[in-house]
């Protein structure tokens, strides 16, 4: 995610000493922790009382602060995220003595504190930031810029890629470790190296590290986590931790030659890896419900398996380690056990942790062959308990490839459903491209382990970049191929694969992560929602499908045989042979419809529906309903609605919206007078920013050959007009005078923006010149956008600048509002069983949502609003919490709403509405409607039953097919007759 | 320390100008000790302290004592540290806001920390104990306590005038803070409302969930 180049401390400053005093500082704050942690776990289970377990725990405090500080790091934890950085910069060529140095130092206490310092390791946010700023490693360079970029599809995907439920965790862990097994041709390479890494690894590998990596921190992290507040916003942060760890595992056994040094930082990484992993897992859990300890348990099992294995395979743990270890994975799995009974469990993944759990007690070497299958855990102790054999692990981490395709399985399961054909096979291509994600995760992974460690060896360096180019482009071809066929989803996958253990960078990780992230999240919401019973069985047979794969005698053989087919058959032959599987998974696709959306909403909103909106713009007349706008929420809804299809257009000009007015030139642009008249001339204009006003002036001078608009009379009144985009909701627009009856209209006049320069920088100035017509429409004569980032503002020249066509692109992006994904289902009365329930219900499942236009610098910080129509009292009124600083905000919350009746469905709409929270204001962002779209509500005509024709779908879907999640990838708009809430 | 052997940990914080004497007060609390050497702190530090906290409860009950583990964080005063104590301000149950009575600006500096706590503690109005120190320098002291009193009411927060050096009120004043944490702890988790995940709200007929949601917006517990 957005992990906090920003909020990185700067360090810079600190005098060695001084950094050595901080150090140990937070060492001892880390032993502190630890201790808490300890005890906390000591008297958890004996707490019977929710509110006094709150108390004792902390749990109270975190719960409160993560309402204002969500996906913050601790300060002491962001602080050695800093630390580390810096001694990064400043120590490479240091990095090994002081690896060393600081493993002895560091060993005995938690191994969290000791990773944490290490400057080899990194916590997860760090990486991120980490990858941005510290790319020392010239791998990196490229995939930052990218990090930047929005690629809604890849992030979907990857969400899509992961399977839903607890599963997730588990999968993201293996996933990318069965990366390393590596598939394709590449394998064969891959896999050697891997081998003979692992040797070296366990050969040189200090057995002292692991017991206490392993054990402890796992433990006590986990706990400390769970009793923080699971917020998605952490989870999300880290959940692309899980899969770090375990590509970087491959990556590094393979690149190093010198181990002894490497391992060191190698298990320290881990540590923070698993930290946030816990951390992730506690995320996870979140879901406030009384399933909540349930919940916790279970995937802290995952994850904190997770974490084991990195350090499972360089280390032979001592007895004591592994009795712990047990001990936590036996509950886990007994947890788990509950969970399932308690909640019908939705993921497939329950069955297997249980079973894994079993495996690891009973020790057994032959474990070693499913292990792919099961969790880390049972690898770990696999080795623990044959230390001799560490090979085996080794390779069994690489199976765990099948894994991942099975659950690829599972998201392409999916897609069928869909009501809409051609969704799908952009659906699929944002799997493919998801499972890539998925993948290169793990390779940016490596890669922000890299960096550390080849700074302190330049060599190995060179050898990973040979690799990079054979690699990427198997990825990138993968992806692509898949595009053109809905059908070939299979391929992708496995061809993904390949990439997990190259490690090269040709991979954007950030976005990867977050996907991963969000995935998990909804993962988690989706245990929480779905409970039928068929769904269980279905998991099951769905999970029964990977192990068998799995328990081939040679998994690792099988894994890239098994690939290899699946690259040879065509992928229509492979989809129907998952189809065969699939079909039994239907109601599976509930479970899985959180990874589908996810795909869906990048390619569909931008590439179908968007093409869509604008047809339906164009021909719309804006409903310009009265709206008067408060400055912060105000919109002018330019949708279609279908009732008003036959206003007049006459209402709409650009002058009379105040503030958000961009919508309804873009509107009118699209309604026809755009392209009427073609742009041409030029405008003269100066900028300045008064920093003693904090005010950006627009000195706007004159303009010259302007179209015409009206040719019988050889004229135009032009007039200036310019917006901040994408803040334009906030700031406005601002506009010079008419100037009449003129082609080269002189203004001399000074349009002035009260704005913060940090947050003017951010913006792009556009700058329009319309013909106004009083009487019809206004008609676009030109404009031309500067981006202020780069702007020269010791320019205070005039300037003549050439006025440009409306670009399409930049119209739609002023109206983009981000992509709202979610589910809903309705339950009618009676259907589960004798009055119950009693009455219809109808939930909503808002998962997240993506590419929030952001109106500050310091990003937004949304939440969503619910209410259902025609009620607008405070009882239909539902909110979700509000997520910071995340333009992606994963929110999994659903909203039930009962005392319906099935007809009540016609009547009723579902208004959701995305707000971005500041102190004193609430800035309207963008909306849905949920309904039948008709503009009755009871018979009487309402402006609100407006909903575009996907909405409406939604609706009309969940009302066929009452029981099944429905699920959408809606685009936010602007929302006509928006009654003023608060 | 005999290790978790503890109910609560508890976290505070001490904040304010460099100089006044953070360091020293907690230096003070922890150990009874003063040093008049003046060691900037780097950027941030801690100390800890186990105490029994006795709840006094509204009807005379004393309960059971509830053993504390005090963590107190010492930060930097100085402005170039100010980043990286800030980050820390959101992890601390409450906070203890010093200034030196020997020091003007740094009365007229509480004001600045104040808002700074608002903007960077855990919640918006977290819970503060306002102390002028060095309050054993009588001839030197240039702030009225009417001034610091009329400003820590202004605020609602407790204020106390201590010595680090004598040690004057200064137990007083964390123990004051200490007794504001444990009611707010409690306050929390009576009210404790659901948060995310799924709500089950009686759709045309919830009012309790519209309560709790504005609570959280208020984010006092």
């Amino acid at each position: 995610m957005k992990t906090n180049t920003d909020t990185m401390l700067d360090l810079s400053f600190l005098t060695k000493e001084e950094y050595e005093q901080l150090v140990k500082v937070l060492q001892r704050d880390e032993e502190l922790k630890k201790k808490d942690s300890d005890r906390i776990r000591r008297i958890q289970g004996s707490l019977r009382d929710e509110k006094k377990k709150k108390c004792i725990t902390g749990e109270w405090f975190d719960d409160v602060k993560a309402q204002r500080f969500q996906e913050e790091l601790q300060g002491s934890d962001l602080l050695r995220v800093s630390v580390r950085k810096k001694k990064n910069r400043t120590q490479n060529e240091k990095a090994e003595q002081v690896s060393d140095g600081e493993h002895g130092k560091h060993n005995p206490p938690p191994a969290l504190p000791a990773s944490s310092l290490e400057p080899s390791a990194v916590l997860p946010t760090d990486e991120r930031s980490s990858e941005t700023k510290d790319n020392n490693s010239s791998e990196e360079p490229e995939t930052v810029p990218k990090l930047k970029v929005k690629l809604p599809a890849l992030e979907m995907s990857v969400a899509a890629a992961s399977a839903p439920s607890e599963k997730i965790c588990s999968q993201n862990n293996i996933s990318p470790a069965d990366s390393g097994i590596g598939l394709s041709p590449f394998l064969s390479t891959s896999n050697s190296q891997l081998l003979e890494k692992g040797q070296e690894i366990i050969s040189s590998s200090p057995p002292e590290f692991s017991e206490k990596d392993v054990g402890q921190p796992s433990h006590l992290v986990q706990e400390d986590l769970c009793k923080s507040t699971s917020n998605s916003a952490i989870t999300n942060k880290y959940s692309h931790e899980e899969t770090g760890p375990p590509c970087k595992i491959p990556v590094k056994s393979c690149a190093r030659p010198k181990l002894d040094l490497v391992l060191g930082n190698f298990e320290q990484s881990n540590g923070d890896l698993s930290k946030t992993e816990s951390q992730h897992g506690s995320g996870l859990s979140s879901p406030e419900t009384e399933n909540n300890a349930v919940f916790k348990q279970g995937s802290n099992y995952t994850i904190s398996s997770m974490k084991d294995k990195p350090k499972s395979q360089e280390v032979i743990p001592g007895p004591d380690h592994f009795m712990s270890l047990k001990r936590f994975w036996e509950k886990g799995a007994d947890l788990i056990g509950e969970n399932g009974d308690a909640f019908g469990d939705p993921s497939p993944e329950p069955p297997k942790k249980p079973s894994s759990a079993e495996s690891s007690r009973r020790y057994s070497l032959t474990r070693g062959r499913t292990l792919s299958i099961h969790s880390n855990k049972s690898q770990s102790e696999d080795e623990k308990s044959v230390p001799d054999v560490p090979y085996r692990t080794r390779h069994s981490h690489q199976r765990t490839v099948t894994f991942s395709s099975s659950e690829d399985e599972l998201i392409y399961v999916a897609s069928p459903r869909k009501s809409i054909p051609s969704l799908i096979p952009r659906s699929t291509y944002g799997k493919g491209k998801g499972l890539a994600a998925t993948r290169s995760i793990s390779i940016a992974e490596c890669n922000g382990g890299h960096p550390r460690d080849e700074e302190s060896k330049g060599q190995q360096r060179s050898s990973k970049k040979s690799k990079l180019p054979v690699r990427s482009p198997s990825i990138q071809l993968s992806n692509k191929t898949e595009l053109p066929s809905p059908t070939k989803e299979r391929p992708p996958d496995i061809s993904v694969p390949t990439t997990p253990e190259c490690t090269e960078e040709c991979i954007v990780p950030e976005k990867v992560r977050r996907n991963a992230d969000s995935l998990q999240n909804k993962v988690r919401i989706l245990v929480d929602a779905v409970t039928s019973e068929d769904e269980k069985e279905q998991i099951a047979d769905l999970t029964r499908e990977p192990t068998f794969i799995v328990n081939g005698e040679e998994v690792q053989m099988e894994a890239p045989d098994y690939a290899e087919d699946a690259n040879e058959l065509s992928p229509v032959i492979l989809a129907l042979a998952r189809a065969g599987v699939l079909n039994n998974a239907r109601s599976m696709v509930n479970i899985y419809t959180s990874t589908e959306t996810y795909n869906k909403p990048q390619t569909i909103t931008h590439q179908l529906l968007e093409p869509e909106r604008a047809k339906e713009l164009s021909k719309s007349t804006p409903a310009l309903v009265s709206e008067t706008e408060s400055d912060t929420a105000s919109e002018v809804s330019f949708q279609l609605n279908k009732h008003r299809k036959t206003l007049s257009i006459g209402s709409h000009s650009s002058d009379m919206a105040s503030v958000s007015s961009v919508s309804n030139s873009v509107l009118s642009v699209y309604s026809g007078d755009f392209g009427s008249v073609d742009a041409q001339g030029m405008v003269q204009f100066a900028l300045d920013y008064d920093e003693k006003n904090r005010e950006f002036q627009i000195y706007v001078a004159q303009c010259k050959d302007l179209a015409v608009v009206d040719e019988k009379k050889e004229r135009s009144d032009p007039y200036v007009k310019t917006y901040l985009l994408p803040d334009k909701a906030r700031m406005g627009k601002r506009k010079t005078s008419v100037k009449k009856r003129t082609l080269n209209p002189v203004y001399h006049e000074v349009l002035r923006y009260k704005i913060e320069k940090m947050v003017l920088l951010i913006q792009k100035l556009s700058l329009s010149v319309w013909h106004n017509d009083p009487l019809g429409r206004n008609s676009f004569l030109g404009e031309m956008e500067i981006d202020l980032a780069s702007w020269d503002w010791s320019n205070r020249k005039l300037n003549w600048y050439a006025l440009k066509p409306r670009s399409l692109s930049a119209s739609s992006a002023v109206d983009h509002r981000g992509v709202m994904y979610l589910s809903i289902k309705y339950i009618p009365p009676g259907s589960l069983g004798m009055k119950n329930p009693p009455s219809g219900e109808v939930h909503i499942w808002v998962k997240d949502i993506k590419d929030l236009p952001q109106l500050r610098p310091s990003g937004v910080d949304s939440f969503v609003k619910c209410y259902v129509l025609p009620d607008t009292s405070k009882k239909s009124y539902q909110k979700t919490r509000v997520i910071k600083r995340d333009p992606n905000p994963v929110f999994n919350h659903t909203i039930v709403y009962d005392g319906f009746h099935t007809e009540d469905l016609k009547d009723a709409c579902v208004e959701l509405t995305v707000w971005d929270h500041e102190k004193l204001t609430n800035h309207f962002l963008g909306g849905i409607r949920l309904g039948l779209g008709t503009g009755y509500s009871y018979g009487i005509a309402v402006d609100w039953m407006d909903s575009t024709q996907e909405e409406t779908a939604s609706w009309q879907e969940m009302m066929l097919t009452p029981s099944e999640w429905i699920e959408g990838s809606l685009p936010l708009r602007s929302l006509a007759g928006r009654r003023k809430f608060k | 320390m005999a290790d978790g052997d503890y109910d609560y940990l508890l976290k505070f914080l001490a904040l304010g100008d460099s100089a006044v004497g953070k360091t020293s007060f907690l230096y003070q609390y922890t150990d009874g000790k003063f040093s008049s050497k003046f060691i900037t702190t780097v950027g941030i530090d801690f100390r800890e302290k186990r105490v029994v906290y006795r709840a006094n409860g509204p009807d005379g009950i004393v309960g059971r004592g509830q053993r504390i583990h005090l963590q107190l964080w010492d930060t930097a005063g100085q402005e170039r540290f100010r980043s990286l104590t800030t980050a820390f301000f959101r992890d601390a149950m409450g906070f203890l806001l010093l200034f030196d009575l020997t020091n003007e600006q740094s009365f007229l500096n509480v004001r600045n920390w104040m808002s700074q706590l608002q903007m960077h503690a855990y919640c918006e109005n977290p819970d503060i104990v306002l102390c002028g120190n060095k309050n054993d320098l009588d001839d030197q002291r240039v702030v009225k306590e009417e001034d610091a009193r009329e400003f820590a009411e202004k605020y609602g927060i407790p204020y106390f005038e201590t010595s680090a050096a004598n040690g004057n009120n200064v137990s007083k004043a964390v123990e004051t803070l200490l007794d504001l944490i444990m009611k707010r702890m409690e306050r929390c988790v009576d009210k404790s409302w659901i948060a995310g995940g799924v709500i089950r709200s009686n759709g045309h007929s919830s009012t309790e969930h519209l309560e709790a949601d504005k609570d959280k917006g208020k984010c006092s517990c």
